[in-house]
Parts: structure tokens; C-alpha cells; sequence
């Protein structure tokens, strides 16, 4: 029993140790066998069991996540072994320095180059699979069931959607229409010039000076000011959606 | 449909189909592609991942044709889990209903 789907499947999983991969496959190997007893074709069950690359990243996914687990709880094994020497050695031992602190302040950093992976990870819950031989960052939950990360996400969004997105656009909204005024009274000079071309209000240009370069020196300073508002804006953005990520992962959250 | 919105839901279905009946995997395929559209390989990653937490048990059962099946039948644990989440998903779908409703009723 032998066929292009099973040989792909078998080579996406090559890294998984022999005897696990035989398990896996075997599964396939009976789905064909009993699906070609009832009368389908190849191809149909082929077709019907979808993508072998997708397949492939569900079960090595749940593979490297069962291994993780094990070597975390043998970690924490190990603390609580550990915990009661050290209080006894150490009594008046320092507080770390949290080890939060130090991730968020490694988050900020590269936070704009991440923005982009995070939005894609929200808006687009299926990536393209990857060839294996290129082993993709876990994906998959590390603390939650895919339920429950689904009931985390759908609650989320519900949320979102009516409490978060309303204000949101309209801080962007009176953002946006600020920056627009700046950049009005920053390029007012042009209308004085144009209209000094045309003709008008000749008899009035020092007036018309002084307050365009008052306006000028408004719009700038206000444009200065909209710069840091954005970045921080963009902060608190980046900020939230890494959060709302975070939580439908669950799990390291906390 | 959204592939995230299909995986939580399906685990819910695979969890109450098995629990009505002991069933091998392509029977459970079946059932469940009647229904609704999925890729029906991506079953056996999740009966695999359902089986690795002990909601699962499997036994390997003859059959008059073709090769022994691997029947997958529900243990306590699964049954404790598949409760909450039919709580968990009652709860969620009614909230859903009354937001479609209201949202409905205002436009």
C-alpha cells in the first residue's frame, strides 16, 4: 500500500523517529485501505483528506508540544526540588529582577518589525504551509485546547468589535484630522503667495505675513507634537493586538 | 468557513460523536464530512492529540473486510471534558445569538 499521498506524508515527517512515524502513517494507511474497500478511487480519498502539508504541521505541532510539556514539567520537578536548599542557603536572598520586565522591554524594542507578523497572525488565521525541511516556529497553542483558544478568540473579537473598535477609529479619526490642520497651516505661506499672484488683498499683505507665519510656526510645532502622539498610538497598537495574540495562545501570558 | 472557527467546533464534534458510538477513524470521517465541509485528514492529527490527553482510548477490532480497525471510544476524562465544553459552547452560542438579534433588530 503505497501511493503519492502516503509517500509525501511520510517524507514531511521524516524527522519524526521511526517508530512514531509508522503510528502516524498507519492511520492513513487504514483510512485508504477501508476507503478503497468501499469503493472510492485514490484519487477521491486523496482529494478528501485535504493538504498532506497541512496534516503534516497539526501532527508535528502536537508532536513538539507533547515533547515541550515534558521537559517543562521535569523543569518545574526540578525547581521544587530545588527551591527548599536555596530558602535555607539563602535567606535573605535579593529579588530578581523580574523576569517580565526584562521581556517586556525586549518586546518594545523590536515591536515594529513584529507588528507586522502579529497582524498577519491575527488576519490570517491559515499561513501557507511551509515545507517542513524550514521547521516553522511552533504555531500552535502552547497553553489552551484549540477550543478553547477558539471561545478566547471569538470573545475577543466580540469585545473588540464593541468596545474597542468604536473609540479606537475615533482617536485615529481626530489623529488623522489634526495632522491634516497642521499640514494646512504649515503650507499656508502658498495661499498668501497665490493670492498675492492673483491680486488680491495687496492692501493688507502685512497683516496676511504675520498671520500666515504665525500659522506656519503653529503647523509646525503642531506637526512636531502629532509625531510623538503617532508613536505612541503605534505603541499602544502594537501593544494591545500582541496582547489580544497573547491571550488567545494562552499561556505564556502571565 | 474560518479554519480556526472549524477546528475548535470540530473537536467538540468529535468528542459527542464518539461518545454516542465507538467508531474508527474513517467512519468518524464520514460522519462528520456529511455534515460539514472539512479536510478530512486533518482528523487524525486531532483524534491523535484528543487520544495523547486521555479523553481517548483505542483498540484495534477485526472486521469482516479489509484490515483491523483502530476504534477510538471515549474514557471518564473525556466525558468530563466534552460537559464543559457543551457547556462552554451554549453559553457562548446563546451570547452570539442575542448580539445577532439585537444587532438584527436595529437595522
Amino acid at each position: 500500500m503505497n501511493n503519492e499521498f502516503l509517500k509525501r506524508l511520510e517524507t514531511l515527517l521524516s524527522k519524526v523517529p521511526e517508530s512514531d512515524r509508522r503510528e502516524m502513517l498507519y492511520d492513513y494507511e487504514e483510512h485508504f485501505q477501508i476507503g478503497l474497500a468501499n469503493g472510492k478511487s485514490v484519487e477521491e480519498l486523496t482529494a478528501e483528506l485535504g493538504d498532506p502539508y497541512v496534516i503534516a504541521r497539526d501532527l508535528l505541532a502536537d508532536y513538539r508540544v507533547g515533547k515541550d510539556e515534558v521537559v517543562q514539567q521535569t523543569e518545574e520537578q526540578v525547581q521544587e526540588q530545588v527551591q527548599p536548599f536555596q530558602e535555607q542557603i539563602q535567606p535573605e536572598q535579593q529579588p530578581q529582577p523580574s523576569q517580565q520586565e526584562v521581556n517586556s522591554k525586549e518586546l518594545t524594542m523590536d515591536e515594529k518589525a513584529e507588528l507586522a507578523a502579529l497582524k498577519a497572525a491575527l488576519y490570517k488565521p491559515a499561513p501557507i504551509p511551509t515545507p517542513m525541511g524550514t521547521s516553522e516556529p511552533t504555531r500552535s497553542t502552547s497553553g489552551r485546547s484549540a477550543f478553547g483558544s477558539f471561545m478566547v478568540g471569538m470573545s475577543l473579537l466580540l469585545f473588540n468589535l464593541i468596545f474597542i473598535v468604536g473609540p479606537a477609529a475615533g482617536i485615529f479619526a481626530a489623529y488623522i484630522s489634526i495632522c491634516a490642520v497642521a499640514l494646512v497651516f504649515t503650507l499656508s505661506p502658498l495661499v498668501l503667495i497665490s493670492s498675492s499672484f492673483l491680486g488680491f488683498s495687496h492692501e493688507s499683505l502685512a497683516v496676511n505675513f504675520f498671520v500666515s507665519l504665525a500659522l506656519t510656526s503653529l503647523g509646525m510645532l503642531m506637526g512636531i507634537g502629532m509625531m510623538y502622539v503617532g508613536k505612541y498610538l503605534f505603541k499602544g497598537l502594537a501593544g494591545y493586538t500582541k496582547l489580544n495574540v497573547r491571550m488567545v495562545r494562552g499561556g505564556r501570558a502571565a | 468557513m474560518n479554519v480556526q472557527f472549524k477546528k475548535g467546533v470540530l473537536e467538540l464534534c468529535v468528542l459527542i460523536l464518539i461518545s454516542k458510538k465507538d467508531q474508527y477513524g474513517y467512519e468518524l470521517a464520514q460522519n462528520i464530512s456529511n455534515k460539514i465541509e472539512v479536510a478530512e485528514g486533518t482528523l487524525y492529527p486531532l483524534l491523535r492529540r484528543l487520544t495523547k490527553e486521555d479523553y481517548f482510548t483505542t483498540y484495534l477490532a477485526e472486521s469482516t473486510e479489509g484490515p483491523p480497525r483502530k476504534y477510538y471510544s471515549i474514557t471518564d476524562k473525556g466525558n468530563e471534558y466534552m460537559k464543559d465544553l457543551v457547556d462552554d459552547w451554549k453559553q457562548f452560542s446563546n451570547a452570539v445569538n442575542q448580539f445577532i438579534e439585537e444587532g438584527l433588530h436595529h437595522e
